[in-house]
């Protein structure tokens, strides 16, 4: 049960950024500037540098973990000969 | 009984207390349906002593029914399934795991379906209609879905399930498609599934439930991800 409602809220915390991201970059660029609403949102150069920054990290945490893995694997096999 | 026969290949290796549950299901199974079939045994000399109990079993079912067949040692899976092709009689062929985590409850299932739309290959899937696991905890379960939605981008299989290994062929198909495959591990059950589509064969599936080892431990390390992450990308490449 415990599962499910991890589930459940990897599912309802996805929709919410989607939702979110999408106003954002798409929806705010058709309202009017001078309304409140834009307050809700950081300044538009977030919305590339926040992905960007979380691709590379993204990358970087794949490549260090078969990296890693591989040496480990290696070198316990020259342990073991 | 139709004029199809259904042979189980089943590759065991230290499987001593789960192979007398696993053959019972199977012959109770096919038995109530009255299904025409024969399990062959392929064991790669147990060191717990599998082959003795197989061949108890064999005294006790017959050896109509149940076929062994030892190998020397530790020969892998593809090989298994190969060597077995050459030994079965039978017009369909019923790949599954040894150690209970497949039930034979599905298995007229797969033959219905395979009835019904004519096709080549039948698969379970734990991932569409029903279909699930039993026993995983929360992690494992992710790095399921993760592995087979990366398998399923890279390789456009056509099935929800392709890491899966309970899965019903017709003969020929398997013969042709072993023909083709040159991998090992988890990446042969999804080379299998990948040249089936290559190859044009058609591929129906059927929800099941996939219960992990009622005996013993099973465990997935870096080294296995790693591993399959290079299968897949060979398979990227070379399919």
């Amino acid at each position: 049960m415990a599962d499910k409602a991890l589930g459940l809220a990897m599912v309802s915390a996805s929709v919410v950024i989607f939702t979110y991201y999408t106003l954002w970059v798409i929806v705010l660029h058709f309202v009017d500037p001078s309304l409140q609403v834009h307050e809700f949102f950081p300044d538009r150069v977030w919305a590339i540098a926040i992905p960007a920054v979380l691709l590379v990290l993204g990358v970087a945490f794949v490549v260090a973990f078969i990296a890693v893995t591989m040496i480990r694997s290696s070198a316990s096999k020259k342990k073991q000969s | 009984m139709g004029p199809n026969k259904y042979s189980v290949i089943m590759p065991t290796y230290n499987e001593r207390e789960n192979l007398p549950l696993i053959i019972w299901l199977l012959q109770d199974t096919f038995t109530q349906h009255n299904i025409d079939f024969e399990i062959l045994i392929v064991d790669d000399s147990s060191p717990d002593g599998t082959l003795d109990v197989a061949r108890k079993l064999q005294q006790l079912y017959g050896e109509d029914a149940i076929r062994i067949h030892s190998r020397p040692g530790k020969l892998g899976l593809g090989s298994a399934y190969m060597d077995g092709l050459e030994r079965v009689s039978g017009t369909h062929i019923i790949l599954m795991d040894a150690d209970l985590s497949h039930h034979p409850k599905f298995i007229p299932q797969f033959i219905a379906a395979q009835a019904a739309s004519g096709c080549d290959v039948v698969t379970g899937t734990r991932y569409r209609g029903g279909g699930g696991v039993s026993g995983w905890d929360l992690r494992r379960k992710l790095t399921s879905r993760g592995a087979n939605f990366l398998a399923s981008e890279l390789l456009r299989p056509g099935v929800s399930d392709l890491t899966g290994s309970f899965r019903l062929y017709r003969k020929e198909v398997l013969q042709d498609v072993m023909r083709h495959v040159k991998s090992k591990g988890y990446v042969f059950q999804m080379e299998v599934i990948v040249r089936c589509k290559c190859l044009g064969y058609t591929v129906a599936e059927v929800p099941i439930t996939f219960v992990d080892r009622i005996y013993g431990v099973s465990k997935l390390g870096a080294m296995e991800i790693v591993s399959y992450l290079k299968g897949l990308l060979w398979l990227f490449f070379n399919t």
